[in-house]
């Protein structure tokens, strides 16, 4: 997700939504560590440094924007998803999201084929404003290089990406 | 890579490095790559103005800056003017923006750019600055004061910035504006009107109401007015020279010239290309997002809905029973999986499938339809 944050002075802070969100993802970690559940099946929530989120199940992964760059972006008017059964490579340009005056490009986090997009966003685009890690997902991939979720930065390090870029 | 009509005045410091950026698969970068590299001074600033006055070739040409140059260090402003045309944003929907008879009749191009925003319209007396940065460095705010500050250092008119980011003169809309972020690039550019014929521009943008239901983004339809209303004697020519001199100004380096650059395939390998997809109808219709029109059926307690996805009629949808099974057929062989353009437009006017089902009826219908199909490129 190309956001550009110097534009946007508000979001100087992490948003609180994130905040509130950290101790369940940690929370996820710790259980699946301790129970000695397969890492895949709670599978904690991977991030570009573009502000794109994908939680994988299986080996379908769900793509969505995260909090801090929704606030960025402000009210997005318009979503333009990638197609079902598009093949994209990881960083592919593979969409849009238009806020007011400023086209987006989205990019896939991951390698694989698109299997769904999500409708409800492309009829309502505030539901990306309203709920970035729920009803506001994106589209769906089937995985085809699941390694490459190994070098995309979890919680704590996307976290720390936003922290060290100044916001 | 010879972009420069004036290059040797940029040798010394101004060595553009050229990075793949973007997805033109079409083009071998090697040809192009070392013909100059940037240093590594984020204050470098340089001005193109474009020889062109082709929509087409100059929303090519500002795409690929977008894709082709490394914007990490340096920072470009893009001027460019255009013989009359429409410009639509990323995710509009023409058929509820333009007025697409008024538009063919004046010999007017549509064009549908990259950026998001809404539809502005385009002639000699408009001038368009994209000021291209990194993404990082991306600042509307800051490229729309470098214009004002400009315009008030030469010609002491009083510009202001609305809260939406568009320029005001007391009130009165003088320039629009719009983005695209990508992951290392970004631009935003915007129309400066200075000298617009205004008459035409409302015949443009007034739009005869279709019915059109859609999630497109809207233009946002403000007051506008020429800045040689407020000042008689200013010029786009002089707004060219006095913005660029200004912009590359308020860099340490001084003021080092401006490249006049011609939009061709042998200054910018693969130009051709980008500039073809700009004009073919497929961009600039096609790209339109989907949307359904509602039309009224006989004595209007009936109507059919025509869903339109790609430009193309995706289907038809009969509200209720009264339109018999026979007839619903042939309009669905008739308009089902066809593109909304001229060959459309004739098969619906010369051919003989309305009269065989009782005109009256189906006249709405027919009307609308053939409003759809002027679309032209």
């Amino acid at each position: 997700m190309a956001v550009c944050v110097s534009v946007f002075h508000k979001c100087r802070r992490l948003p609180s939504t994130l905040l509130n969100l950290r101790p369940l993802v940690l929370n996820l970690n710790a259980q699946s560590t301790r129970t000695f559940c397969t890492t895949k099946a709670l599978a904690a929530r991977k991030y570009t440094e573009q502000h794109e989120w994908v939680d994988v199940q299986g080996t379908i992964g769900t793509v969505g924007v995260t909090d801090y760059a929704q606030n960025a972006l402000g009210d997005v008017v318009f979503a333009q998803l990638p197609e079902p059964d598009s093949e994209l490579n990881q960083m592919d340009d593979c969409g849009a999201l238009e806020s007011v005056k400023a086209a987006s490009e989205l990019y896939s986090p991951v390698s694989g084929t698109v299997t769904e997009k999500n409708k409800d966003v492309e009829e309502t685009p505030a539901l990306i404003n309203q709920s970035p890690y729920e009803k506001g997902w994106l589209f769906k991939i089937k995985l085809s290089k699941p390694e490459e979720l190994d070098a995309l930065l979890d919680e704590a390090g996307y976290e720390n990406h936003l922290k060290n870029t100044g916001h | 890579m010879n972009v420069f009509r004036n290059s040797y005045l940029l040798l010394p410091y101004h060595r553009i490095k050229i990075r793949r950026l973007g997805n033109m698969n079409s083009y071998n970068p090697v040809s192009i790559i070392a013909t100059r590299s940037i240093t590594d001074d984020v204050s470098k600033k340089s001005v193109f103005v474009s020889k062109s006055t082709n929509i087409f070739e100059n929303l090519a040409l500002e795409d690929w800056f977008y894709k082709n140059f490394d914007f990490e260090n340096q920072s470009l402003l893009f001027m460019w003017v255009n013989t009359p045309c429409v410009v639509i944003g990323r995710h509009q929907n023409p058929w509820l923006e333009v007025n697409l008879k008024n538009l063919s009749q004046n010999n007017v191009f549509l064009s549908r750019r990259n950026s998001g925003g809404g539809t502005v319209y385009h002639d000699q007396g408009n001038l368009n600055c994209s000021f291209f940065t990194s993404r990082v460095r991306y600042n509307r705010k800051s490229n729309l004061e470098t214009i004002c500050g400009s315009i008030r250092s030469h010609w002491n008119l009083n510009l202001t910035i609305s809260p939406r980011e568009d320029i005001l003169f007391d009130s009165y809309k003088v320039s629009g504006t719009a983005s695209k972020l990508g992951h290392r690039n970004a631009y935003h550019h915007c129309t400066l009107l200075v000298d617009v014929d205004s008459s035409l521009l409302h015949q443009m943008l007034n739009v005869h109401e279709l019915g059109i239901q859609s999630n497109s983004t809207p233009s946002v339809r403000s007051p506008t007015m020429n800045l040689k209303a407020c000042c008689p004697e200013i010029s786009v020519d002089e707004v060219i020279h006095i913005l660029g001199c200004y912009y590359i100004k308020n860099s340490p380096l001084c003021c080092q010239g401006f490249d006049f650059v011609t939009p061709s395939e042998e200054n910018f390998p693969g130009l051709d290309l980008i500039k073809q997809s700009f004009s073919a109808w497929q961009w600039i219709y096609g790209k339109t997002p989907s949307f359904s029109v509602c039309c009224p059926i006989g004595d209007q307690s009936s109507e059919v809905k025509i869903q339109v996805l790609n430009g193309k009629i995706e289907r038809l949808h009969f509200q209720d029973v009264t339109v018999g099974k026979q007839d619903a057929l042939k309009l669905s062989t008739l308009l089902v999986n066809q593109k909304l353009d001229s060959e459309l437009h004739d098969v619906i006017s010369n051919g003989n499938v309305f009269g065989t089902m009782g005109e009256d009826r189906f006249s709405k219908l027919k009307e609308i339809l053939l409003a759809l199909c002027l679309t032209s490129v």
